[in-house]
Formats: structure tokens, sequence, C-alpha cells
């Protein structure tokens, strides 16, 4: 689509608007990064799912109704240290919808009765939880790369089920204090009428917000290990290869990193070295992607490999991805690669801009990391510009095969690991 | 003037469709000039629903073949599967297969249009089945099997579906059996892609940024050699029988979760019964002041319930699935959505639930119409079901639905004997 966009950032408050001339479907999405650390995420999530529950103005149903009968959709997820808000709605009744938005975000209904019932909710989808072999794996994954304190990190189930003791409505009302006075990226694409009205009616609810306290320092490397959950009756072991990779969006290696890391294992498709040997030669596994998580133009994230594999294959698939992380590391890209994921992410960007929500999401998420529309629309000329040898030089710095952090979580008996086996 | 092959058939709203008079494909275009991309979507009418006993899963399998090696419209082979060079250059690119149908598609910037129909119009007729190819990718859909086969939802599911269908095509899922999954072979391959695979059994769906004339000459390009079947495709006519009486199963196996689904018979898609039965359902569990979510969700008995209908060619399946939370009883949360249910074959919506439910319904299928990918995969749907023009006109059959249409359908197809209960309890 034609991208024609504004884009405004003043004391914590950043907006940017996608102009979709005679579009008469208004989509806006709203993420707040709370002053919390990851240990926190909980509360987060939490936050947003009573947010959801109505209004002083408009109990729980008033609003759900309001909504259903405006034709209109309003989602509210806390995740991480972040709350996200979507909206879509039809631009004639946008300003109801905004108003129903405006009241749950200013005047939230924290009865006990309603605490209580999410309470119960959550302590259900813990249970639920404990047989997820991919989420157990991954939350072993995130608490060995991250610090308490890093947006990263995922508590475990045990400290998540005290954690819910905590939450009472004043706790609540602390949080929901913390809403204003965080940073906010509103981003709004319909027509004309619709974005003024939308910026106007949250802006106005933004209190000013100071930029989060940031660590001093990037992140080391952590040393490799492996650690398998015993999760039974389960087909296949679900996998998580990485560490962390010291670098932020804003630094010039990290597009070469990430350019690299594509070439091995590119999510969706078949195009990366994971999916085409490792898959399709070696018949291992259905799906296996790299990708990189969690950086932002101020802060260090990380680098995986997710996958899975059945016990029977898993020693030959775990032997398989580290020769194909060992490969690209010590060897590199080569100049075919290079020429192959310029054209197909100089492409894929302009897919990203396919339709109105994907284009939206690509710079919303790109603000909410901290870089700016200009650096968005930088991206094609950066990659063309990419050469092997940036590439090559970043995958020898930063993909460390002597350095791999591996979890599994599933049937694991036969796999050996580092420390004791723990049961899920 | 060169001789156009493309017959105009019918155009409704954005939507214009031809048949190619060469050999029978059809062309659903729809013109989006501005977004920069264009999709093709090419769906063959042949799903899970066309596999015999014993050979269950063949048309997913052959779905995953399709990737592999081709020969062109000269009878050379390629020198590699001809995606690769699209998945290169960026496409998004991918396949499903589905109870009766199976599609493949592409999404690229528009001026590829021409590579994607040269992909797909040679691996139509020229896939090159063999065995070494095959092996491997018996081993992933194999591993695919497996993923789906930990879900409790999966089980259930397989089972319901098996005791819904007992005569037609539908009782089986999509993936197949595992042991069918094993014993399928290049041969059984092949003769299923020779019965199945040709222009005469396709749809064609171009969405994008590009011009009629373009599609037409690009479509010429590439799929004008390509001959019609030499012998019609086999249709699959099986009317299920019914049911007489409630059916009930109860899986039990080691796990933290315990489902319950109810499930009935279910309308064919264009049957304005269908649009009857999508806001029934809705109304039932479709979001948080649907009744079943209000006394099951907000009392914790259950952590969610949702419903479930898709467009079908046949009669399929409307249900409700709940995963129901530890220390409540199964049979409490069946009874509060048997009563439910009952409510609505005794009382009819009112005027403000109708309106609501209808409103909402609406605004998810409007919602989800942003972009020329998201209007080929809808369309896809209403393809294999048999009248693409549900498109359009389902949104009209949802605003023509009264209260007592909906109450009617609770009555007349929301019955005891077209009841299955099923229970995945984990222990």
């Amino acid at each position: 689509m034609k991208d024609t966009h504004t884009y405004t950032t003043h004391n914590g408050l950043t907006t940017f608007t996608l102009l979709s001339p005679g579009n008469e479907v208004v989509r806006l999405f709203l993420t707040i990064a709370l002053p919390l650390e990851g240990k926190d995420s909980l509360f987060v999530a939490f936050l947003g799912d009573m947010l959801e529950r109505g209004s002083t103005r408009f109990n729980k149903d008033v609003y759900e109704e309001k909504l259903e009968f405006l034709g209109a959709q309003v989602n509210i997820q806390g995740a991480g240290t972040h709350v996200h808000i979507s909206l879509t709605s039809r631009a004639v009744v946008l300003k109801e919808v905004l108003a129903l938005l405006v009241s749950a975000l200013k005047e939230p209904l924290f009865t006990e009765e309603e605490i209580a019932k999410v309470i119960k909710e959550y302590a259900q989808n813990m249970r639920e939880e404990k047989d997820n072999s991919r989420a157990l794996s991954q939350g072993l994954f995130a608490r060995k790369l991250y610090t308490e304190k890093e947006e990263g990190y995922i508590p475990s189930i045990e400290i998540r089920e005290r954690q819910l003791k905590k939450i009472d409505a004043v706790f609540l009302a602390k949080l929901h204090e913390m809403l204003f006075v965080s940073p906010w990226v509103v981003s709004v694409a319909g027509d004309e009428g619709a974005l003024t009205q939308a910026v106007t009616s949250l802006s106005v609810l933004h209190k000013g917000a100071e930029g989060k306290v940031l660590p001093d320092r990037l992140p080391t490397l952590i040393p490799a290990q492996k650690e398998f959950l015993v999760v039974p009756e389960k087909q296949n072991i679900e996998f998580f290869f990485g560490n962390r990779l010291p670098l932020t969006l804003s630094d010039e290696a990290f597009l070469a990193f990430s350019f690299g890391l594509d070439v091995l294992g590119k999510r969706g498709g078949f195009s990366g070295r994971l999916m085409s040997i490792v898959r399709e030669k070696e018949g291992l596994t259905y799906s296996i992607y790299a990708w990189i998580l969690g950086a932002t133009a101020r802060t260090a994230g990380h680098w995986q490999i997710a996958t899975f594999f059945t016990p029977k294959d898993a020693p030959q698939g775990i032997a398989s991805t580290m020769r194909e992380i060992r490969l690209i590391a010590e060897k590199g890209v080569t100049d075919m690669d290079v020429k192959r994921y310029k054209e197909l992410l100089s492409n894929q960007f302009r897919l990203a801009h396919e339709s109105v929500s994907s284009t939206l999401s690509l710079y919303h998420n790109a603000l909410v990391a901290g870089r700016t529309p200009d650096e968005v629309a930088e991206y094609p000329a950066r990659i063309a510009r990419l050469t092997k040898k940036a590439v090559n030089e970043a995958l020898r710095t930063y993909l460390k095969p002597e350095a791999v952090v591996i979890t599994g979580a599933g049937p694991t008996a036969g796999l050996v690991q580092d420390t004791h086996k723990k049961k899920a | 003037m060169k001789k156009n092959y493309f017959t105009h058939e019918k155009t409704i709203k954005n939507i214009e469709e031809y048949t190619y008079t060469k050999n029978g494909l059809k062309l659903l275009y729809v013109h989006m000039p501005g977004c920069d991309t264009v999709t093709s979507n090419i769906v063959y009418m042949v799903g899970s629903r066309h596999e015999a006993r014993g050979e269950t899963g063949i048309a997913h399998m052959l779905e995953h073949m399709m990737f592999k090696d081709t020969k062109d419209k000269y009878g050379k082979k390629a020198p590699a599967p001809r995606y690769i060079a699209l998945q290169n250059k960026g496409a998004l690119l991918n396949a499903s297969t589905w109870t009766d149908r199976t599609n493949y598609y592409f999404v690229m910037p528009s001026e590829y249009l021409g590579d994607m129909l040269q992909a797909e119009a040679e691996r139509m007729r020229g896939l090159i089945l063999t065995p070494k190819e095959f092996a491997p990718e018996q081993q992933n859909v194999l591993s695919e099997y497996e993923m789906y086969a930990d879900r409790p939802d999966f089980v259930l599911s397989t089972a319901m579906t098996a005791q819904a269908f007992v005569s037609h095509g539908y009782g089986h899922e999509t993936i197949g059996y595992k042991s069918d999954i094993e014993h399928i072979t290049c041969e059984s391959l092949k003769a299923f892609y020779d019965t199945y695979y040709w222009p005469n059994n396709a749809y064609l769906i171009v969405t994008g940024d590009v011009e009629r004339e373009k599609v037409f000459r690009l479509v010429d390009e590439h799929f004008g050699h390509i001959k019609a079947s030499p012998t019609p495709i086999p249709q699959c006519v099986i009317a299920e029988p019914p049911a007489y009486g409630t059916r009930t199963i109860e899986i039990v196996r080691k796990n933290p979760v315990t489902m319950t689904s109810f499930a009935y018979r279910s309308p064919r898609s264009g049957d304005p019964l269908w649009a009857h039965a999508y806001i029934w359902s809705l109304y039932l569990a479709g979001g948080k002041l649907s009744p079943l979510y209000k006394r099951l969700v907000e009392t914790n008995m259950v952590s969610a319930i949702a419903p479930s209908l898709m467009p079908s060619y046949d009669p399929y399946l409307v249900s409700f699935t709940a995963t129901i939370s530890h220390g409540v009883r199964v049979e409490d949360v069946q009874k509060i959505i048997a009563e439910e249910i009952e409510r609505t074959r005794t009382k009819a919506l009112s005027k403000s639930e109708l309106v609501r439910t209808k409103n909402k319904l609406i605004a998810e299928i409007v919602f989800e119409r942003d972009g020329a990918h998201a209007v080929a995969r809808e369309l896809t749907e209403y393809v294999a079901s048999g009248d693409w023009t549900e498109y359009h006109t389902l949104l009209e059959k949802i605003e023509a639905t009264t209260a007592a249409d909906v109450q009617a359908f609770a009555q007349k197809w929301c019955i005891d004997s077209e009841l299955i209960i099923g229970t995945f309890k984990g222990s």
C-alpha cells in the first residue's frame, strides 16, 4: 500500500499515523512500556486483563455490549513489561469506541470479585502450562539467558504462582498509575479524520514520561550448557538453542549478524539452511527456524533456534543443528547467499507493506523498539550496502558454537544433560 | 488480434470470474491497484474427503510433494523446484490441505506474477515423484503428525469426527492416520495426482496490483499447453446417514488438561442456514457476553470455550469445545452447555442479542479483509465449498437473519439424535 505517514515524539509520547484515504476501517496500536522488570511480567499481564473488565463508567457487561453493538474490537494484553492495546473499528463509530477505550484505561474497575476470577483463570492456565513442553522449554531457556531485571526473563510457573497471591486492588491501582507516566507509542491507520480523532483522544491521557533506566553495559555470553525437562506422554521434545547477542539495533554489526542468522534459519518457508538441510534433507523435524528476539535500539536481546525432534531423532537433531551453527560461524556465508538474501529481504520488506495492518505493525513494532520511521525506510538501502565480509565478521564474533545454551522439554529420558534432569 | 480464451462468467462487486476455455481452468481476479503486491492462489478441488479408506492423509502428503522437482512445458526437468527461486526472491509461499480442497499460494511484488504462474503451471502436470524425494518427506509428515498427536484438542477432534461421519470422507482428520501415512507409496501418490490435479479441477485466484490483460496473457503463456483431464474428475457424492441417537466418546490419557466438546451436524456453506448456524454458535460461545462464557468462564469452571464452524462443501460440524478447570466435574460443564443449547431452542434471541451478535460477526469478517492475500485466503474457502459468491452474499445472509431463523436452526439441526459429546479426560 502507498505509505503516507507522520511521526512525532515528545516527552515519552510517540505517535505515528498512516494515511489510508477512503478506508472505512481504522486500526490502532498503543504500546505502553511500564518501568518494571522481567520478573514482573505476570503483574503486567494481569493488569492488561483487568483493563478489559470495564470501568467505573461502563461496567464489564456494558463495555462488552457497547463494543459488540458498535462492531468494534479492542484487545488489551500485557506481555513482558509492556501493555499492548489494539483497536479496530469502522470510522463512523470511532468516536464511541475511543470513548470506551479511554474509559477502560482511565477509570478501570478493580473489584475484588473480578480480581478473584482472574486469579483463578491464571491458576488454571498455569496448570495447563505444565503440560506445554514448548512453553516450558522456552521459559527455562529465557531464565538461563536473562537476569530477573531484563525484559526477556520469564519467571517459572512456581514463582508466578507465588506472585499471584500478592495481587489485590491496591496492588493493581499502583500498577495502573504507572500507565500514564510511562513511554507510549500510538500508531493509527485510517482516513484523515480518524487519525486526528484517535491521536487527540489518546494523547490527552499521557502525562509525560522519563525513559526507562537501562543497563549500563551489554550482556556477556552465557557458558554452553544443556538442560532438559521431563514432560511425559509427549511425542516430541521441544528444543531451544541460542545465546545472548551483545548488540543493540543501533549497532552497525546488528544488521550483518541478523542477515547471517537469516541465512542459517530464516523464519517462514524453507529458505534457511536449517530447514533445507535438517528438515528437507535429513527429515529430522517439521520446523526449525532461527531469529533474534528482544533487541531494541538501546538494549540487547538474544538469538535462538526453535525446533522439535522425536526422542529417537533428538541426538542426531541436536548434532545436525550444532553442525550447521558451527559451519556458518566458521565458514560464513557465501557470495551466492549474500546475493540471494539481499533480494529476498528487500522484497520481503515490500511485502510487509501488503496490507494496512501489516504496514502499521511494521512501523509500530519498530517505534516500540526505539527506531524511527526513517530508519525503517532505510532498511532496503542498508541491506543493499551489506558486504559478505561484514556478515561473516559479525557471525564469527557473535555466533559462538562453543557457547550455545540448549534446553528441551518432553520425553527427554534418553538425553544427556549437564545438570540433573528435572521433572516439569 | 490474439484470440481471447477467457470466457467471462460473472462479476460480483470487485470479483471477476472467467473460464479459460483451452482447458477449463477457472480464474478469479480481484484488481487491487496501489498495493504493489500480487497473490496467486490455486485451489484444487480435492481434499481429505476424497481419500479412500487406508489412504487417509494422501491429499496432504501430495501437497508436501508438490514442492519437489518438476518438468517444464517442454518436458525438461527444471534445475531445482521452481518455488525455490521464488522463495529466494522473498516470496511468502505455502500450501494447505483441508477437507474439500488443497491450495498453494505465492505472495510477491507484482512484477513477479509470471514467475509465480510458471511455478504453479509446472507443478500442475509436471510433478516428478520419486521414492528418493518421497522418503524424507514422509518422515516430515510423520513428524507433523506427532506434533498434532500431542494436543488434547486434536485427539478429541479426531475421535469426534470419526464418530460423526461413518460413511462420508469428513470422518478423518486431514493429516490422516499414522498407519496410513506410513503406508502411502510413490505409486499411490502418482495415481491420486493423476486423478485430481488437472486445470478443470482447479480455481486460480489472482488478487492484487496487476491489470486483467496481463493476468490473461500470463495464464495463457503458462497454462496454455496443459490439457484438460482425459476423463471426468471423479466426484465424491456421499450422503452421511442419519445418526439415530446421541453418541458419547471418552478418551482417558495422562495429561493435566481435560476438555469436553459438543458437536452437531451443520448445514453446508452457501445454504442460508449456514449463516444461521454461524450466528447461533457465535451467540452461544463467541464472546464475553455469550451465555456459555458467562456461565462457564466467568465462574472459572472452564478456562476457555470456543465455537467452531467451517465453510464446507457438504454438511459438516458446528461445535463448542471447553477446557475444564482443575477440580470441576465434566458432567457439570456438560449440563450447562446442554441447558444453554436447549434455551436457544425454546426461546428466540432478543433483538439486542441478535443485533450485537450480527454486528460482531460482520466486523470480524470485514476487518479480516485487509490486503490482497487476505482476500485470496478467504475466497479459497468459499471456492472449495462450491460457491465463491458467498464472499459477498454471506454478509447479506447474516444481515437478513432473524431471531426466528436462529431458533429454527437450533430446533431442527441441534437435536439430540445428531449430538456427539466428546471428553478428553486428563489424569
